[in-house]
C-alpha cells in the first residue's frame, strides 16, 4: 500500500513537472494581452474671481500638492532681463504677517515644501496639513510684502548664479541657442547678464506681480488626498479676496528660418568636450495634427537608446555618452534639434553623422519595423507617465489652456497608431532643416574650430549670447620646431632626396583674370645648374619673357627688352638657383621664423614667417596651404595672398595644380595644365 | 497654532508595502510586490558588486561592466538589448555605486516576461567580446568627460574620497581610472563576470501589475537553471583612523570658490548613521535649517550650502558642500560652517527643531514609495544591505529612535577636525604661477 502511495506521488511529481512553464531562450517571449492604461479623472470648477481649479483626487498616499499657474504671454524683459525671475522669488520672501524666516520655519516644520516662481506657486506636503498649506499659499499670493533686504539678497544671489553658470557648458549652450535662433530681443532669446540684473528695481518686481498675478489668467491644480468638495470650499474661502484685473496681451512675430546653414560657437578654452546642438525653429502649437507624426519621426531619429543617433554616435562610433533629438510644442515658436557632448577631436565628425541621420530621415521613408517600434515605445512611455497622477492634471490643464477637445489625451494612442510612414517623411521634411540648419558648439575653439567651416560660416558669441570677435588661436605647440615643419613639408612633397634629384622642370599654366579678354598662358622652366625661363603669352602674343642663363638675365616683350641688372637680376638668379624653390629655404634658414600653430580658414596650420612674407602649412597634410606677402608696386604697397587649392602628383612628387592668388583688389586662378620633368624638359627653352 | 502640528504617532496603513520573498536553489533572492493601479511592471536585478569590489589596479571595472552588459548575450545580438525593451514600450537603464550594480526595465505589465528573459540572459551568458569592450571603453571615457572633467566642481567626490580613505576601496569612485580600463584584457572581464554576476550575488525584485503565482513560475523557468557561483566575499579592509585633518586646494575652471568638508562615517546600517542623517536635516533640511539660514540668508557668504550623509555599506562620508556668493571667499564661509557644527556639539538641539526633523522624516518616508520602480529598488536595497526587505515599512522606526542626545553625541564623535578632509575649490585664475611660487 505504501508503495502504491509513493507511485502516486511520483506520478503527481511527474505531472507537475510537465505542467511547468516551458521557455524558449532563443526567442523573446510573446507578450500577454495588454491592459490599456487609464487616465485619472479630474473635476474642475471656477471661482467667482475667474480662477479655474482642477482637482485630481488620489487617495493612495496621504499627501497633497497645489500648484497655481499663470497663463500669460511671454515677456521681453529687455535691459532688465531677470526681473521676472526675481519677482517670482520675492513672492516667497515674506508676507505682511510672516517674515521669510517665519515662513520657512512654518513650512519646514510640516516637512512640507513651498516654491514660488515668475508664473507659479506650489505647496505640497502631507494631507493632514492641507489647511495650513492653503493658508500659506493664500498668504504668499495675497499679501507678499516685497521686503527691501530680501530683494537686495536675491539680486546678489542671482549675480552669483550667473558666475556659477559662466563655466557651465550646458548653461552657455542654452544662452547660445536662444540668442542664435531667436536673437537677444526675443522672449526666448534674451539673456540675463550682470548688467541687466543690476538694473532691476524692487518696483519692477512689484509692478510685475500686481499686473500678472491675477485670477482671471490663472489655473490652480490640486492633486492628492482631498475631495473635490473640500477643495472647492477651502480654496473658495481662502482666495475669495484675490481680485481680477485686466492683464496685457502680448504678441510676437513668428521667427524666420536662417537663409543658410551657420555655425555659432562659444569658445571655452578649458573644455575637453564640445556641447553640440543642431536644429531649427519650428512652428508647432498645441493640438496640431503634426505632433504625433513628428513624435514618431523624433523617436526613430533620436528618441532614446534605440534611436538612430544613439546607435550611430554612441554604439557604433563611440563619440559620446549619449546622442538624442527632441522638439518642443509651443504657441509661439519652439525648436527641433539634436544634441550630444562629444570629445574635442571628433566634434566635426559627430556633426557629419548628425547631418547624415537628419538627412536620412528627411529623405528615406521609415521602414514598417521602425514605425511599429516607435509607436510601441511612445505608447509605453505614455502608459508609464500615467503612473503619476500629475499627468492627468497636466492634460486637463492643457485642454483648458489651449482649447483642445476634451478627449484629446484619451485619443492620443489611437492618433499615434494611425500615423503612416508617409506622414513621418512629410513632417521630417517640414520640421527638420538640413540646408539652413543652425549648429551651436560650446567648446575649445583651438581644437575644434578647424573642422567647423565645412558646415557653414562660423560666428563667435560670448557666454551671454552676444556676437564677439573670433578668437586668435596662435600658440606654440609643444615639441614642434621650424625644422619639423620644413621636414614635414618635404616629406609631404615626396621626400627631400627625390626633390634634390630633380634636374629640370617645365610647367605650362593658364591664368583666368576677370575682366581680361582671353586666357593668359604662362610657361616656366628651370634646369640645373642655374637656368630659368618664364614666358607669358596671350592669344599667341608674348606679353613678357624673362631668361636667366650663365649668370646673365634678359627681358623681352610688350614692356620692352634688354639685359637685367641690379635687384631684378638678383631676383632672377635666386629663382634659377634651385629646381625646387623650397630647397633653397635650407640655405637661408636663419631668415625664417616659426611663429606657432593657428587656425586659418578652418584649418589647423603652422605659421612660418620670412621677412614680410608668411607661410601657412596645413597640419593635416603637411603641405603649404597659403602664403601672404606685401609687395611694393608703382601704385603703392599691396598685399598678395597665394592659396594652393589643389595638388597633383607626378613620379611620386607633389606639385601645385590650382593656385588662387589675390593681389590687392585683383583675384585670379592659376591652373597648371602640364608638367614635364628632367630629360623631358627641352634645352631649347632657355635660348 | 503651530503647536498643533505635532507628529502623529501612527502611520497610515495605506502606506504598507506588501511583498513576498524567497530564494531559488541557486541562491537568487526574489522579491515580488503586486500593485495593479497602473498596467506597468518594474523588473530589476541588483548585483552586490560595486567599485569597492574592484582590484586596486583595475578601478572602474564594476561600472564598465554595467555598460558591457548591454552588449547582448548568446541569444540577444549586439545592440538589441535596448531595442527589445524600447520596442515593447518599455524603458531600461542601470547604475553603479560603490556597493552595487543595479539594472532595471520598466515595462507594460503584459511584457513583464520580456524583462525576465533579458535579465536571465544577462545573468546566464552575457556576450563579452572585444568589439563591445573597445566601444564601451570610449563611451565610458566620454561619460567621465561629461560628468567630471567638463563639469565645474565635477571632480570633487573623487578628490574627497581619495583623501578620506587610504586603504579601503572607497578610496576611488565608480567611474575609476581610464588607464586601468585601457590596460584591462578581455579575459579579465570574463573573470569579473564569472565572479560577481552569479545568482547567489543577486536580488531579483519586481513590482507592479503582476500575478505573483504566475510570476514565480516564470522566474523558476528563466532563472532556476543558472548555476550558482562561489560565494562573493565582501572586502573587510580595516581603514586606519584618518589621524588628522587633511586640507587640499584644487584649482578648477570655475568662478565661485567652493568648500567641501567630508567626515568619515560609520556604515549605513548603524544607529549612528541614522543619527547623522537626522543631523544633516538640522543643518540643511529646508530654508529654515541652521546652516542654510546662517550662510545663505544671514551671513550671505554662500549661494548654496548642503549637508548630507553620503552613506555607504561600509562607511562613507558626511559631506558639507558650500558654494561662495560672488565676491565672498572660502574664509568668509568657514566661520559659519564651523560654528554651526560646534553648536551641535556644545548644546542639544531644541525640542522644536527635534520635532521638525521628525516631521520631515515622516513626510519623506510617507511620500517615498509612490512609484513601482522606486519600490522594487528599495526592496532590493533593504534586502542587500540590511538583510531585511521589510525595512521598506519599518525603517522609519530607526529614525524615530534617534534622540537629541544622539545627535549631539554623533556630532562630537564624527564631525571633528581629526576625522575630516577639507577641499577648497578655487578658480584657476588664482592659481599661483611657477614664477610667483619661486
Amino acid at each position: 500500500m505504501k508503495k502504491y502511495i509513493y507511485s502516486i506521488v511520483a506520478l503527481f511529481a511527474a505531472f507537475t513537472l510537465t505542467a511547468q512553464v516551458t521557455i524558449d531562450r532563443s526567442n523573446a517571449p510573446t507578450p500577454g494581452p495588454a491592459r490599456t492604461p487609464t487616465i485619472a479623472s479630474y473635476e474642475s470648477f471656477e471661482l467667482k474671481n475667474g480662477l479655474k481649479v482642477f482637482v485630481v483626487e488620489d487617495h493612495k498616499l496621504p499627501r497633497i500638492s497645489m500648484t497655481l499657474l499663470l497663463d500669460r504671454d511671454p515677456i521681453i524683459e529687455g535691459e532688465k532681463a531677470g526681473y521676472v525671475s526675481i519677482a517670482g522669488d520675492m513672492i516667497g520672501a515674506g508676507t505682511s504677517t510672516r517674515t521669510k524666516a517665519e515662513l520657512d520655519e512654518e513650512v519646514d516644520f510640516m516637512g512640507a515644501n513651498l516654491s514660488t516662481g515668475s508664473s507659479s506657486i506650489n505647496v505640497g506636503g502631507l494631507s493632514k496639513y492641507t489647511d495650513n498649506l492653503i493658508t500659506i499659499l493664500s498668504d504668499v499670493l495675497l499679501n507678499p510684502s516685497f521686503p527691501e533686504d530680501e530683494f537686495t539678497k536675491l539680486k546678489s544671489q542671482m549675480t552669483s548664479g550667473l558666475q556659477a553658470n559662466a563655466d557651465d557648458p550646458d548653461a552657455i549652450s542654452g544662452n547660445l541657442k536662444g540668442a542664435a535662433l531667436y536673437g537677444l530681443n526675443h522672449p526666448y532669446g534674451e539673456v540675463m547678464t550682470d548688467v541687466s540684473v543690476e538694473a532691476i528695481t524692487l518696483e519692477d518686481c512689484k509692478a510685475y506681480f500686481n499686473t500678472y498675478f491675477r485670477p482671471n489668467i490663472a489655473y490652480m491644480v490640486v492633486i492628492g488626498d482631498i475631495t473635490v468638495k473640500d477643495a472647492k470650499k477651502k480654496l473658495g474661502k481662502a482666495l475669495k479676496k484675490w481680485e481680477a484685473s485686466e492683464v496685457p496681451a502680448l504678441t510676437y512675430a513668428k521667427t524666420a528660418m536662417p537663409v543658410a546653414s551657420r555655425v555659432v560657437m562659444v569658445d571655452k578654452p578649458s573644455a575637453v568636450q564640445s556641447v553640440v546642438w543642431l536644429g531649427n525653429v519650428i512652428d508647432l502649437p498645441q493640438g496640431h495634427v503634426d505632433i504625433e507624426p513628428l513624435r514618431i519621426a523624433n523617436q526613430i531619429l533620436g528618441g532614446g537608446m534605440s534611436g538612430r543617433l544613439f546607435t550611430n554616435l554612441r554604439e557604433d562610433k563611440a563619440f559620446t555618452y549619449g546622442a538624442y533629438s527632441n522638439f518642443g510644442v509651443d504657441q509661439l515658436n519652439s525648436t527641433f534639434g539634436a544634441s550630444a557632448k562629444v570629445r574635442n577631436g571628433v566634434t566635426d565628425s559627430a556633426i557629419v553623422e548628425f547631418l547624415y541621420e537628419i538627412d536620412r530621415i528627411r529623405t528615406e521613408q521609415a521602414s514598417e519595423d521602425d514605425l511599429i517600434a516607435a509607436k510601441a515605445s511612445l505608447s509605453g512611455s505614455f502608459g508609464r507617465s500615467l503612473e503619476s497622477t500629475s499627468s492627468a492634471a497636466s492634460f486637463a490643464l492643457n485642454i483648458a489652456r489651449y482649447g483642445l477637445p476634451t478627449d484629446y489625451y484619451n485619443n492620443y494612442l489611437s492618433r499615434l497608431e494611425s500615423v503612416t510612414a508617409e506622414d513621418v517623411l512629410r513632417v521630417s521634411k517640414q520640421y527638420m532643416n538640413i540646408e539652413n540648419i543652425t549648429i551651436t558648439v560650446v567648446g575649445k575653439a583651438q581644437d575644434v574650430a578647424a573642422g567647423l567651416n565645412a558646415f557653414g560660416t562660423v560666428e563667435y558669441y560670448n557666454k551671454d549670447g552676444q556676437p564677439t570677435e573670433s578668437p586668435t588661436f596662435l600658440f606654440m605647440p609643444e615639441g614642434v620646431s621650424l625644422m619639423n615643419v620644413f621636414n614635414g613639408y618635404y616629406t609631404a612633397l615626396g621626400g627631400i632626396e627625390n626633390l634634390k634629384a630633380l634636374t629640370a622642370i617645365h610647367q605650362e599654366a593658364s591664368i583666368e583674370i576677370p575682366g581680361m579678354p582671353g586666357t593668359l598662358s604662362m610657361n616656366t622652366a628651370k634646369m640645373s645648374p642655374g637656368s630659368f625661363m618664364m614666358e607669358q603669352t596671350m592669344q599667341g602674343m608674348t606679353v613678357m619673357k624673362m631668361l636667366y642663363k650663365d649668370g646673365k638675365g634678359e627681358k623681352s616683350g610688350m614692356q620692352g627688352s634688354g639685359a637685367l641688372e641690379g635687384e631684378e637680376l638678383e631676383d632672377l638668379k635666386s629663382q634659377a638657383a634651385y629646381v625646387v624653390d623650397e630647397l633653397g629655404w635650407l640655405v637661408e634658414i636663419e631668415k625664417f621664423n616659426f611663429e606657432g600653430q593657428t587656425i586659418l580658414d578652418g584649418k589647423s596650420v603652422y605659421q612660418v614667417s620670412k621677412e614680410d612674407k608668411t607661410f601657412y602649412f596645413d597640419l593635416a597634410t603637411g603641405l603649404l596651404y597659403k602664403s601672404t606677402e606685401t609687395q611694393e608696386t608703382p601704385q603703392g604697397e599691396i598685399s598678395v595672398t597665394t592659396t594652393v587649392r589643389e595638388w597633383q602628383e607626378i613620379d611620386g612628387i607633389k606639385f601645385q595644380k590650382v593656385i588662387e592668388q589675390t593681389a590687392g583688389p585683383q583675384s585670379y586662378v592659376i591652373t597648371v595644365d602640364s608638367i614635364k620633368l628632367n630629360s623631358e624638359v627641352k634645352k631649347s627653352l632657355f635660348k | 497654532m503651530l503647536g498643533a502640528l505635532v507628529f502623529s504617532g501612527s502611520l497610515s496603513a495605506q502606506n504598507q508595502i506588501e511583498f513576498e520573498e524567497y530564494d531559488l536553489d541557486n541562491g537568487l533572492h526574489v522579491i515580488l510586490h503586486e500593485d495593479h493601479t497602473t498596467p506597468i511592471a518594474a523588473v530589476t536585478v541588483l548585483y552586490h558588486v560595486g567599485s569597492k569590489n574592484e582590484e586596486t589596479e583595475r578601478t572602474g571595472f564594476a561600472h564598465f561592466f554595467e555598460h558591457l552588459l548591454f552588449e547582448g548575450s548568446e541569444n540577444i545580438e549586439r545592440g538589441e538589448f535596448d531595442s527589445y525593451v524600447t520596442n515593447a514600450g518599455g524603458a531600461l537603464n542601470a547604475n553603479t555605486s560603490q556597493d552595487r550594480t543595479f539594472y532595471f526595465e520598466l515595462l507594460p505589465s503584459n511584457q513583464m516576461e520580456l524583462g525576465l528573459w533579458l535579465e536571465s540572459e544577462r545573468m546566464l551568458h552575457a556576450n563579452i567580446q572585444t568589439i563591445g569592450v573597445e566601444t564601451q571603453r570610449e563611451v565610458v571615457k566620454e561619460e567621465k568627460r561629461q560628468r567630471v572633467d567638463n563639469q565645474p566642481y565635477g571632480s570633487w567626490l573623487e578628490n574627497m574620497m581619495k583623501r578620506l580613505y587610504s586603504d579601503h576601496p572607497y578610496n576611488w569612485v565608480p567611474i575609476g581610472s581610464m588607464d586601468h580600463l585601457n590596460a584591462a584584457k578581455l579575459d579579465e572581464f570574463m573573470a569579473f563576470y564569472k565572479k560577481f554576476y552569479i545568482p547567489n550575488n543577486a536580488t531579483l525584485s519586481i513590482a507592479g501589475d503582476i500575478d505573483i503565482a504566475k510570476t514565480k513560475e516564470l522566474i523558476a523557468a528563466y532563472f532556476a537553471d543558472i548555476p550558482r557561483g562561489a560565494d562573493v566575499v565582501q572586502p573587510t579592509v580595516q581603514e586606519p583612523a584618518l589621524g588628522g585633518e587633511k586640507v587640499a586646494i584644487i584649482y578648477d575652471n570655475i568662478q565661485l570658490p567652493a568648500m567641501m568638508m567630508g567626515y568619515r562615517m560609520p556604515p549605513q546600517t548603524s544607529d549612528d548613521a541614522y543619527a547623522l542623517q537626522m543631523t544633516s536635516s538640522v543643518l540643511s533640511g529646508g530654508p529654515s535649517s541652521r546652516m542654510y539660514k546662517r550662510l545663505v540668508d544671514e551671513d550671505q557668504t554662500a549661494l548654496q550650502v548642503f549637508a548630507f550623509p553620503f552613506s555607504l555599506e561600509q562607511g562613507g562620508a558626511f559631506i558639507t558642500f558650500s558654494l561662495a556668493n560672488a565676491g565672498k571667499t572660502i574664509d568668509d564661509m568657514t566661520p559659519g560652517l564651523e560654528e554651526e557644527i560646534q553648536k551641535l556639539q556644545n548644546e542639544l538641539i531644541t525640542e522644536r527643531e527635534f520635532q521638525k526633523i521628525q516631521n520631515q522624516m515622516e513626510s519623506n518616508f510617507i511620500q517615498s514609495n509612490s512609484k513601482m520602480a522606486g519600490i522594487a529598488e528599495s526592496l532590493a536595497d533593504y534586502h542587500t544591505y540590511y538583510g531585511d526587505a521589510n525595512y521598506i515599512n519599518t525603517e522609519i522606526e530607526r529614525y524615530r529612535s534617534v534622540t537629541r542626545e544622539d545627535i549631539q553625541r554623533v556630532a562630537k564623535k564624527y564631525l571633528v577636525k581629526d576625522n575630516r578632509v577639507v577641499l577648497k575649490y578655487l578658480p584657476k585664475s588664482e592659481e599661483p604661477t611657477a614664477e610667483a611660487a619661486e
